[in-house]
């Protein structure tokens, strides 16, 4: 990276002409595409799904980041009662982790129905409510994502959600879970239907960065 | 410009608590701070306390409350809520096995207001090897005073082999 | 260039306000609001909530909000359907910094689909620390473009209290 600027990994200014300490367009790109510049939150890829997909992939995950933030808006699908999922990967999404994984959420309804859902065994993270296939029946929820591309640790994540489901009611659900089975880099992971296809939803993937 | 702003980043090694100080100001009232992958030493089925710090120091008086649900993955639900405590808890870190690992978002509402209360809302995720389970949590914090505070402490009574945090303000 | 999260537009009482609103949601994207010093000078106040249409709030019993609600003493189910508004904050004190909360927001700006809100809170209590994790829908398939926040007993906000709308871009 030049360092024309002067201002970036040094603790003195290293000006030796006279500048208008004015960043051009170019300087702005090559600082922010260091990390240098910006804020906190960074996008690191969108989906926006139209019509009838299997899976929404995000891959070629980096490891500048040990918390990802995930948002998923407006998810439907083409099978009633099924949930959104997720499969985390170690070898960019050639394959995915399939069991092992451990969760615990919470969930509830505005008409009164509660219910604790857990596992130790699952194929996948449970992230949604089991969604519908009527009009509106579409889940939202955002997903911390810790130590993902972390090759000592197990990932684990937390999630929050607000769902309309099968049965037409608003349904939350939040909580957690780990995939414990092997502590391992995951340079991708998957976003699908347990059973179905997504055929519309908003998925962006950030990551938080000390910046 | 983002509305996320980076304040600090402090690790931490061979330690049984760790204060950060010096991040909480009046250029903010909302702070999110994050507990990255604690590592105990020691220590199976016991939680990653946290407390303020003033000027004065930690703030150790029993003045926090908290509730928390626990959430399991091989056993059912609880919670821990206590009131007239001398800490906050968040983050029920399960087992010393390094690769356990999680992490914990707090979201800190009015430390420097001398007031209120200083408010927290806390999530947590993270696996115990010793109990085979994930354990993630979800609740919030008060601390019942109106000192101005400038930082956090995080506390266990077995030593942390590492512990990370990092502190952010929220533009309003 | 700049990170993520920008702010789109924020309120703050001057010490006369009885509701505080927030509105500027004209796309596409996940909304986040937070809110802080929701205070009123009534005691164990409700602070409800509803979407705005076209600047205007909706006070039709299409609120639909469900979650737990956590605190130093006890926990307890919430829920509850078809309401003229969400009920943010079950009761906050008249002191001490009153209601916080962390709101995101969903499909918003969408005609054609409900409006859909997580939202986590923290309050002063008079007796107790207390908030609430939960999730809400307007069961209304038409565009929103804002939030607002009153009082269950149409108490006044304190100086201070603010709410502030981001855009995640």
């Amino acid at each position: 990276m030049s360092n024309e600027y002067g201002y970036v990994d040094v603790s003195n200014i290293n000006q030796t002409k006279q500048n208008a300490g004015v960043l051009t367009v170019d300087d702005l790109y090559d600082l922010q595409s260091n990390g240098h510049l910006g804020g906190s939150l960074q996008l690191i890829e969108e989906q926006d799904i139209t019509s009838s997909t299997s899976a929404v992939i995000f891959d070629n995950l980096s490891s500048n980041y040990e918390v990802h933030f995930l948002t998923c808006m407006n998810v439907t699908s083409d099978t009633d009662g099924s949930y959104l999922t997720m499969q985390v990967s170690n070898d960019n999404g050639s394959s995915y982790r399939t069991s092992g994984y451990h969760y615990a959420h919470f969930h509830g309804t505005g008409g009164g129905t509660f219910s604790e859902s857990r596992s130790t065994t699952a194929g996948q993270f449970f992230i949604s409510g089991n969604l519908g296939t009527a009009a509106n029946e579409k889940g939202n929820t955002y997903v911390y994502i810790y130590n993902l591309s972390n090759s000592s640790f197990y990932t684990s994540i937390n999630h929050h959600g607000s769902d309309v489901i099968a049965t037409g009611a608003l349904r939350f659900m939040w909580g957690g879970g780990t995939y414990p089975a092997n502590a391992e880099t995951h340079d991708a992971f998957k976003l699908f239907m347990n059973s179905g296809s997504i055929t519309e939803g908003n998925f962006k993937l950030f990551g938080i960065k000390e910046l | 410009m983002s509305a996320l702003r980076f304040i600090s980043e402090t690790t931490a090694t061979s330690t049984s608590s760790l204060s950060v100080t010096d991040v909480f100001t009046s250029d903010f009232s909302v702070y999110k701070v994050e507990l990255i992958r604690p590592d105990l030493n020691t220590g199976t089925g016991t939680y990653v306390d946290f407390r303020f710090v003033t000027s004065d120091g930690i703030v150790v008086s029993t003045d926090y409350g908290y509730g928390i649900e626990v959430m399991n993955s091989n056993a059912g639900f609880g919670s821990d809520l206590n009131a007239n405590q001398g800490y906050m808890r968040g983050f029920r870190y399960s087992s010393n096995s390094s690769a356990d690992g999680g992490g914990m978002v707090l979201w800190i509402f009015e430390p420097t207001n001398t007031s209120t209360y200083t408010f927290a809302r806390v999530q947590a995720g993270s696996y115990s090897t010793a109990e085979s389970k994930n354990v993630s949590t979800k609740g919030i914090g008060v601390l019942q005073t109106t000192d101005s505070i400038g930082g956090i402490n995080f506390f266990h009574t077995n030593n942390f082999d590492s512990i990370h945090v990092k502190v952010y303000g929220l533009r309003q | 260039m700049a990170g993520k999260l920008v702010k789109v537009n924020s309120v703050t009482s001057d010490g006369s306000a009885t509701s505080l609103q927030v509105t500027g949601i004209n796309s596409d994207h996940v909304y986040m609001a937070v809110s802080n010093l929701l205070q009123t000078q009534n005691n164990n106040e409700e602070i409800r909530l509803r979407v705005t249409k076209g600047g205007t709030e909706d006070s039709t019993s299409n609120y639909d909000y469900a979650g737990r609600k956590q605190s130093s003493v006890t926990f307890a189910n919430k829920y509850a359907a078809n309401q003229t508004s969400v009920l943010l904050h079950d009761n906050v004190d008249d002191a001490n910094g009153g209601g916080q909360n962390i709101l995101y927001l969903y499909n918003f700006n969408s005609s054609s689909e409900f409006t859909f809100l997580t939202y986590e809170t923290v309050e002063a209590v008079s007796n107790q620390e207390a908030g609430s994790s939960n999730s809400a829908c307007h069961t209304v398939a038409s565009a929103s473009d804002g939030i607002k926040i009153f009082g269950g007993s149409g108490g006044t906000f304190i100086s201070g209290a603010n709410i502030t709308l981001y855009k995640i871009l």
